[in-house]
């Protein structure tokens, strides 16, 4: 039962609009927390690496595996004893636990959860770092337990690695209101995000309801879906235009993460900047026929999550064994960027962004139509960007070392099964548009050298770039990610 | 293979370049490069190996095929490589080791005898970024012999390796050259390197100034002048106005039958340890017999520490305290630290991050904070160079801040691992010199690790050394007279 659903219209928008950075006067540092059994369920990357972070500020953390995991001595366990940690069954830690953290695959939640809410003690805290299966899966929790959400928006391993130095990485939290019984959830989330070095680096107030409709929405379009339409599209037109196989293919895989680099420090603003004058002034052209073209598509995506459609069609197909998402997945496979062959030759970082200005139009379109929709179906512009551009440089990551198949078998399946359908959908879209594009926009870059333009044209344009909302709040966010303020 | 280099430039930093117009080492000869800090010998080493590519000017192999390297710059790489491909998000367990050594080293029908040779026949499947710092240096060495190579180009190959190990290696290039192997060894000047090299050329600033046969060479009059220097004690030290409010009575460290094991195998057992005031210790061992275990374990930098029985400063571990509460007592310097400290903060603010035990600067410091730290850098001979970028700085450059954000809040503990790796003679003085001044005229208590046997400080009153006990390593301790 889609609990989003079942809200009047009056506390969905309340819920949506849930976004606020915390100030640094508000926290507590992490006692309330203190004294306290911190049970985690789950040993990941993240599951492993908050625990880390936890248990230097001084709290008490154990982990709860399956029994499975235990008596095979699976890398989970192993992980887990090698810190130093007591791991136990679900049912010897999870009764004494003050505070439960599921930080088991998203997929894995329902049943997850439903094991260990019945072993949970009276007015204990169960913790999530992603809302689907309260919002979408409506789980419904015992009236007694608090519920709470702390999402880190990092990998794990950043997460420590930032704790160790002395910072953290900004960090969203969340209180289901149906599940605050003392009204002390947001006291805990605070903590917890303290214990893991948020606080350092700006913790977002936000809620589950924001959390998964942004998240979903960005993760399909943007994230993952564009960037496979952009491969693809990008790779075919070069081939088919005469440029070198194996040029192609390195200037795609390597490009995304190479123009998102410059995304990630300064924004489209700075991507933009790195090309010449005459080629930004392309890039923006070419970024407004995409928008104009995909926004009926990236606002179609939008409402389907917010209206619970997209989830209900996921979870026909998890019924069914994955059959679609797995087909899907193996289509990927075909590719013919997917069985290129990158040229062993280094290329120049310039060159990604001289030879990819469709590539750089992309992100920029997509990026700003994701963010767009999202404030436009009522989430905050914090809550758009982290989910958004933020996360735009980590699967371009993802790309440069592993392609589309792999990068798809490694996200969650719900990004996959998201990605998959905008991809289907958006390909064919572009075809008209990306039957007029030439090499001079990808492959191999203008013709003319000279870096002249007009002068008012080119003003006109770095403004209309730098005025963007998500450009204003990126600025913002991005400062306060990269040191205190005091 | 002959060597031919003509009119080669390249920039070392805004004031200095390397400037070698002509330079030719014949078929067969094996040479010492030696300079200080500064002196361009690294720069020289990158540019002959490849690392590098010169501005102007031509370096000439005969057979450039047959080359193969060993630096610091290497280990830096195959790290940073490492995290780039890092999986530990995707992976069950969320941890992602990395490459073993034997990936490191790479195939080659000699693998077996080379590592035999070496001595790393037992650490091949352990993680490359997990194996202490000699044992990644012989890895390197194994990597760079695999190749059969010509010419071997080694940039401070023994800094960092025990004295049993750092006898293997140089008995193992003694062996080389006889076999034909031409060695290109680049350190700072020291009786210890291998006797079977004869030529010595010496850099300063930039120039070769002296080249010739090692024992014409060292006894010229021009060596004296390139090489003497004098350390100047300070006149006072900078004054740091947060002092330790601690009951000095309470041991620093007390440790009951402290064990550690690493996937299943024991590292050392039964340490029964207790630091005291006014103890100032040397802690020696053999290359991965636990030593910087040890101490990152008492520092807060180790997850090893929790279930164990340590007591820091009265308070057992475990009992609820952050590892930031325990830091704050400890000025540190080991080389995980300097592999870490891979942020984008200028020279000073690197220093001035020691008052806050982060790596980077997310605090604001206070007035007196930056001018405490303006003074410190002024004392290790680096004064003018506070906005260099960190990363900028050469190794040994990046040594010497590390050790002055150590010391910048004169912490109770200064413990410091391998301190002097990457200094020249004059540094290294510097460096001991300034260590003894603070322990004699400040409160601060010394935890030293070296396997350098020119690292003498006079303020070491207790040893612990790490001896072989069979299956694993014991402590036997000792007093200092």
């Amino acid at each position: 039962m889609n609990y989003f659903n079942t809200l009047p219209l009056r506390l969905q928008l309340r819920e949506l609009g849930k976004c606020s950075l915390l100030d640094p006067s508000e926290y507590n540092g992490v006692e309330i927390l203190k004294g306290k059994k911190i049970v985690i369920i789950g040993c990941g990357a993240q599951g492993l690496n908050q625990g880390l972070n936890l248990r230097d500020s001084g709290l008490d953390v154990s982990y709860a595996l399956r029994e499975g995991a235990i008596t095979d001595q699976r890398q989970s366990w192993k992980n887990a004893s090698e810190n130093g940690f007591t791991v136990d069954t679900f049912d010897k830690l999870v009764p004494t636990a003050d505070l439960v953290i599921n930080l088991t695959p998203d997929k894995q939640h329902s049943n997850a959860v439903s094991q260990v809410m019945p072993m949970m003690k009276e007015g204990a805290c169960l913790s999530y770092s992603h809302g689907f299966n309260i919002v979408e899966e409506g789980m419904q929790i015992r009236d007694d337990l608090t519920v709470i959400m702390v999402a880190p928006k990092s990998p794990g391993t950043e997460v420590r690695e930032e704790y160790k130095r002395g910072f953290g990485v900004p960090t969203l939290i969340a209180v289901h209101t149906d599940n605050d019984p003392k009204g002390d959830g947001v006291e805990f989330a605070k903590a917890y995000a303290v214990g893991t070095g948020g606080h350092r680096a700006g913790v977002l107030m936000s809620s589950f309801v924001a959390e998964v409709k942004s998240d979903l929405m960005g993760e399909q379009t943007i994230l993952c879906g564009m960037l496979q339409t952009g491969s693809i599209l990008c790779y075919d037109k070069m081939i088919e235009k005469g440029i070198d196989a194996a040029y192609a293919s390195k200037l795609v895989q390597q490009g995304w993460e190479t123009i998102t680099e410059a995304l990630k420090v300064g924004g489209n603003t700075n991507m933009m900047n790195r090309l010449s004058n005459p080629a930004k002034i392309k890039a923006y052209t070419l970024a407004e026929e995409l928008k104009d073209i995909m926004r009926s598509l990236y606002e179609r995506h939008m409402d389907r999550i917010m209206t619970g459609d997209f989830s209900e069609e996921m979870m026909k197909d998890w019924a069914n064994d994955d059959a679609d998402l797995l087909k899907w997945r193996e289509e990927t496979n075909a590719l013919a960027f997917e069985k290129s062959v990158p040229t062993t030759d280094e290329i120049d970082e310039q060159a990604y962004f001289d030879d990819g200005i469709l590539m750089i139009a992309m992100v920029k379109a997509g990026v700003e139509l994701a963010f767009e929709s999202m404030v436009a179906a009522g989430i905050k512009a914090e809550s758009a960007y982290y989910e958004s551009l933020h996360e735009v440089p980590l699967i371009a990551n993802l790309i440069s070392r592993k392609k589309l198949y792999e990068m798809n078998r490694v996200i969650s399946d719900t990004a996959e099964y998201g990605c998959y359908l905008f991809s289907q959908k958006s390909v064919p879209l572009l075809k008209d548009f990306m039957s007029k594009i030439e090499t001079d926009v990808i492959g191999a870059g203008l013709t003319s050298d000279s870096n002249g333009a007009d002068n008012q044209q080119l003003d006109t344009i770095n403004r209309k770039i730098q005025d963007h909302p998500v450009e204003k709040i990126g600025v913002i966010l991005r400062d306060y990610m990269t040191k205190n303020r005091n | 293979m002959q060597i031919s280099i003509e009119n080669l430039f390249f920039p070392i930093n805004q004031k200095r370049s390397l400037r070698i117009d002509n330079w030719f080492l014949s078929e067969g000869k094996s040479a010492l490069i030696c300079g200080a800090n500064g002196s361009g010998k690294s720069v020289f080493a990158q540019l002959l190996s490849g690392k590098l590519s010169s501005a102007s000017g031509e370096i000439q192999f005969s057979r450039p095929d047959k080359l193969a390297s060993v630096s610091f710059e290497l280990e830096a790489e195959i790290l940073a490589e490492d995290r780039y491909h890092n999986d530990s998000e995707f992976m069950e367990g969320g941890v992602d080791h990395g490459r073993v050594a034997r990936e490191i080293i790479g195939n080659g029908e000699n693998l077996t005898s080379i590592c035999d040779l070496i001595g790393i026949s037992y650490l091949l499947e352990r993680p490359f970024k997990e194996i202490s710092t000699g044992e990644a240096r012989k890895v390197l060495i194994a990597k760079a012999l695999i190749k059969s190579p010509e010419l071997l180009i080694l940039d401070e190959p023994l800094s960092g390796l025990d004295i049993k190990s750092r006898q293997e290696i140089l008995e193992l290039f003694n062996s080389l050259i006889n076999q034909g192997v031409q060695l290109l060894l680049f350190d700072f000047y020291n009786e210890e390197l291998p006797t079977s090299i004869s030529h010595l050329v010496y850099l300063f600033e930039g120039n070769i100034v002296l080249e010739g046969p090692r024992k014409d060479v060292t006894q010229s009059s021009k060596w004296k002048t390139y090489t003497g220097f004098q350390i100047q004690l300070p006149h006072h030290l900078p004054d740091c106005y947060h002092y330790d409010q601690l009951d000095v009575d309470c041991p620093f460290v007390e440790t009951v039958d402290l064990e550690v094991a690493y996937n299943g195998k024991m590292v050392f057992k039964d340490l029964n340890w207790v630091f005291k005031s006014g103890e100032h210790w040397r802690i020696s061992g053999p290359n991965g017999s636990g030593k910087s275990t040890l101490l990152s374990m008492i520092s807060g930098d180790n997850p090893k520490a929790y279930g164990k029985d340590i007591t820091l400063f009265g308070i057992k571990r475990g009992s609820g305290e952050s590892i930031w509460d325990i830091k704050q007592h400890f000025g540190i310097l080991s080389s995980s630290l300097h592999r870490d400290y891979r942020v984008s903060v200028t020279l000073l603010e690197a220093v001035v991050s020691g008052f806050y035990d982060s790596i980077g600067l997310y605090d604001k410091p206070t007035e007196s904070q930056w001018r405490i730290g303006k003074e410190w850098i002024e004392l290790l001979g680096m004064k003018g160079r506070e906005q260099t970028p960190f990363s900028a700085l050469s190794f040994g450059e990046q040594r010497r801040v590390l050790i002055v954000r150590a010391v910048v809040k004169l912490p109770l503990i200064l413990l410091l691992d391998e301190p002097c790796l990457g200094l020249d003679n004059k540094n290294r003085s510097l460096v001991l010199t300034l260590i003894d001044y603070i322990a004699t005229h400040s409160r601060t208590h010394i935890l030293f690790v070296s396997h350098d046997y020119r690292d003498e400080l006079k303020c070491l009153n207790k040893s612990l050394e790490f001896v072989s006990g069979g299956d694993y390593y014991r402590a036997a301790i000792s007093n200092i007279y």
